[in-house]
């Protein structure tokens, strides 16, 4: 059974709504994949291919219009509320932009420890911080980061503080929505090698979104292409990069600019 | 270069007046030139100070900026001018394209609009002659039906059609000049080759000279014949583009060229610099890239290296570039 | 900055262009304070004490700045009616503010219906001037502090609402809200703890703007005797009452507009510079 099962998911906005009649939008259309246990799976597509839309709904912070999400066999979204609350302690994520997805008002305790609302038994505060210095030592940062701010922060020592929020609770899976685009190129490998090592250490599983296929092909294990909401192909990173399928897919590796 | 270069910048050094009156120095020692014809890559991470240099180029810098040494442009300073001379020349003669397409564009105004009001200002053209001009560009930069197309708002396009639209806007008065401040980071690989065609066709058909500032070296590497590297302010390797990334001389480019995704295998871990970049109010003693340089020796951290030209048409910052000599 | 000449270019103009109106309106408003609270254990002379043989007299003669119709000391008045005007302002403005942004709050939050029907109310009510709720509640519990305090705060809750909405609803877009709901926290846990956090910059700079407003409304709803009643002092009222006497002592007027005028101005500056150290903050520097 894999870790994650992605079943039949569409998402369409719009259709009727209490003011009216909107036009309908097919953000996901029937998509289908999984991702097994301590891998790393990239999802890569361009704009508008529906990526960050099936981010969310994986995270379930936001309904399909049809499909369902299985994390180890379990279907999300037949869960009681309560239940998906507790089960979140196995699912967390980790966003684009370092700077906006840490409240700036926070301190780097209050934001690393946020995830631990959802268990069952809230931890005492002195156990608080010893697992807020752990998770910060997992990511290669230091105590003293503790009571500053984000904006004391580089981008890429940020999204090392999102990520040590998003290991917290030593979860099954995480699913990083582009988590490496907005950062300088020496700074990305630290937060590359930053996940392969989490996969190695605590075994870890990846749900890597990107629109990088370089960056995807260094780490990834199993890929997925995306376009205009809809599956393209699925395989190895063997597979789909040295024998691709699909014309688009083709098209996509063409696009590349390779140095040299 | 055979005959004098269209842009020459010499000595550059450009500071921010802080709110507490304080100077805070942004980049410093910043000598480059781009002939006719030619493109030079500008890379630069964040924190390198690379969009104050392309403002610096266009004259649009901060009230609170102060710059010592000299931009020439077509032989004349443009450091100095008064506000009206620049206008002239910008626009007309220098034109820019920025990074995020949707900020750059009126949300306001039409597309055709916004193409030919530059068309009117500098050219003097009717309206209606300006926007045949305009239509005429958004069909060169690949936005389809343009005469249909023509009226919409910006909000109507994508990110793609935005910047490329905003390429037309610069390259409708034929700049003989055009700084490119990060122009397909905020695209898609696709959309991106597309975009950087645009720019190569007008660069050979017009003669344009093109400033590209990105921090994508594989840009850098597809568009440019000679490349300019800067960190925190400074620049640390100059040369034609095949010779700075197949033997680069300093440690920051090498450091580059390592980490880029897919040198090391699929899977395995990558290169990294260790550390981060300084900050602009809280440069180290000595070289920039000190402490998180693999090649440093103790008099690295003393004083700041000076520029060295060598070769043909290279310079590198480093004091030990060129002691060890490779040949 | 816009507005820079010759003479504020460099360090020391960059700090006066900066500080300058900020320093300004907080020296205006902390005086107006200080007589306020001072007023509450002393004035020159009981506001309310008519002596009519001194009546009319002109500044520097019998009270520091002059007697009215009754004899009664101008110093003293406009004291005690600062005292009043402020008081009521607050009250008003805290009121106004605390229902308004907990229903923006509220709007931003749930959206849909709510957010509808919210911003359709607030409308309504802004359909309606403060002067005009004013004379209807008046009409229902007459005249007084209440009156006005409660007139003064209809009109507030619409304005806090509509800026708590606009600056809540982006906040809500943001990702560190995203995390907080991956984190397993509701809507309301989040409005409380991620959103009112990053929404006060705004709210406060409509505060001070609002009670300078408030002021001016109170000064308006007394000078039409909807305010408080005689004998309680009031600027308003002052204003009213010297209307007749403008020819023989026009100090009686000109004292209580300045005095309603650089209340305003003092609240108005405060807000502006404000409102200029919080948002350059987030831009910083090219």
């Amino acid at each position: 059974m894999a870790l994650l099962d992605i079943r039949g998911i569409t998402r369409v906005y719009g259709g009727r709504t209490p003011f009216g009649l909107e036009p309908p939008f097919t953000a996901l259309d029937n998509v289908s994949f999984s991702v097994s246990a301590g891998s790393i799976h990239g999802l890569v597509g361009e704009s508008g291919s529906g990526k960050s839309t099936l981010a969310r709904i994986v995270m379930a912070l936001d309904r399909p219009t049809t499909g369902d999400i299985f994390l180890e066999g379990q279907s999300l979204f037949s869960l009681p509320a309560r239940v998906l609350k507790r089960r979140r302690r196995d699912f967390q994520m980790v966003f684009q932009d370092p700077l906006a997805s840490l409240d700036p008002r926070y301190t780097v305790a209050r934001i690393v420890a946020e995830p631990l609302h959802v268990l069952e038994q809230k931890p005492r505060s002195d156990e608080v911080r010893q697992k807020v210095v752990d998770s910060l030592g997992q990511v290669g940062l230091s105590a003293d980061a503790l009571d500053r701010f984000p904006h004391e922060f580089s981008g890429g020592q940020r999204q090392r503080i999102a990520f040590a929020r998003a290991l917290i609770t030593r979860p099954k899976l995480v699913v990083a929505d582009e988590p490496v685009s907005a950062l300088d190129l020496s700074v990305q490998a630290q937060v590359l090698n930053l996940i392969m090592d989490m996969r190695e250490k605590f075994g870890t599983a990846f749900l890597f979104i990107s629109h990088d296929l370089a960056v995807v092909e260094a780490i990834a294990d199993q890929v997925t292409v995306m376009r205009h909401g809809r599956i393209v192909e699925t395989g190895t990173v063997e597979d789909v990069f040295d024998r691709p399928q699909q014309a688009y897919t083709r098209e996509l590796l063409a696009a590349q600019l390779p140095l040299k | 270069m055979t005959s004098a270069p269209l842009l020459r910048v010499d000595d550059l050094a450009v500071s921010l007046r802080l709110a507490d009156g304080r100077l805070l120095p942004i980049l410093s020692d910043i000598s480059f030139a781009i002939g006719r014809g030619e493109t030079l890559g500008i890379v630069g991470e964040s924190g390198s100070g690379k969009t104050i240099l392309s403002l610096a180029v266009i004259g649009l810098l901060p009230e609170s900026a102060v710059v010592s040494g000299q931009i020439l442009f077509d032989g004349k300073p443009l450091t100095g001018l008064d506000d009206k001379s620049l206008c002239r020349i910008r626009g007309s003669r220098i034109g820019m394209i920025f990074q995020e397409p949707t900020a750059a564009l009126n949300p306001a105004m039409t597309i055709a609009d916004q193409v030919a009001e530059g068309i009117v200002l500098h050219r003097g053209n009717s309206w209606r002659e300006a926007r045949r001009q305009a239509i005429e560009l958004l069909d060169r930069v690949r936005i389809d039906q343009a005469v249909r197309r023509a009226d919409d708002y910006p909000h109507e396009l994508s990110g793609g059609q935005r910047q490329r639209v905003g390429i037309a806007i610069a390259l409708a008065l034929e700049p003989e000049l055009l700084i490119a401040d990060e122009p397909t980071t905020a695209l898609d690989a696709t959309v991106q080759r597309e975009v950087l065609g645009i720019l190569t066709e007008f660069v050979r058909e017009k003669d344009m000279a093109l400033m590209l500032v990105s921090h994508n070296l594989g840009v850098v590497a597809h568009m440019a014949s000679r490349m300019l590297v800067l960190y925190a302010g400074t620049r640390m390797e100059e040369g034609e583009t095949a010779d700075v990334l197949g033997d680069p001389r300093n440690p920051y480019t090498r450091g580059l060229l390592a980490a880029l995704p897919g040198r090391t295998g699929r899977g395995r871990r990558m290169a990294s610099i260790r550390g981060t970049v300084p900050s602009l109010a809280h440069l180290p003693p000595g070289c920039r890239f000190a402490g998180r340089c693999p090649d440093e020796i103790p008099l690295c951290s003393q004083d700041e290296p000076g520029w060295r030209a060598f070769g043909a048409a290279r310079g590198v910052r480093c004091l030990r570039a060129l002691t060890t000599e490779s040949v | 900055m816009s507005g820079a000449g010759p003479a504020t270019r460099g360090a020391a103009g960059f700090r006066l262009r900066r500080h300058g109106p900020l320093a300004t309106g907080l020296t205006l408003i902390l005086l107006l304070a200080g007589v306020a609270l001072v007023s509450l254990v002393w004035t020159p002379f009981p506001p309310s004490k008519m002596q009519i043989m001194h009546k009319l007299k002109p500044p520097f003669e019998v009270g520091l700045l002059g007697t009215d119709q009754y004899g009664r000391d101008v110093l003293s008045m406009l004291m005690a009616g600062a005292w009043n005007s402020l008081s009521i302002a607050l009250f008003a403005v805290a009121l106004g503010a605390g229902i308004g942004v907990v229903i923006g709050l509220a709007a931003a939050a749930w959206r849909g219906v709510l957010e509808t029907v919210t911003m359709r109310g607030c409308d309504v009510i802004f359909a309606v001037p403060p002067i005009l709720s004013a004379m209807m509640l008046g009409a229902f519990i007459g005249p007084g502090r209440w009156t006005a305090i409660f007139a003064i705060a209809t009109f507030m809750v619409p304005v806090f609402t509509r800026i708590t909405v606009g600056a809540a609803r982006q906040v809500w877009t943001r990702d560190f809200i995203l995390a907080a709901r991956a984190a397993g926290k509701g809507a309301l846990l989040i409005s409380w703890q991620h959103v009112l956090p990053n929404i006060v910059g705004p709210i406060i700079v409509q505060v001070t703007i609002q009670l300078g407003l408030a002021i001016l409304t109170e000064a308006g709803l007394s000078f039409l005797g909807l305010g408080l009643p005689p004998p309680a002092p009031s600027w308003g009222r002052m204003l009213a009452e010297s209307q007749t006497f403008l020819r023989v002592a026009p100090w009686l007027a000109i004292l209580p507009g300045l005095a309603v005028a650089l209340s305003v101005l003092g609240f108005n500056l405060i807000g502006d510079g404000l409102r200029d150290r919080l948002d350059p903050r987030q831009r910083g520097h090219a």
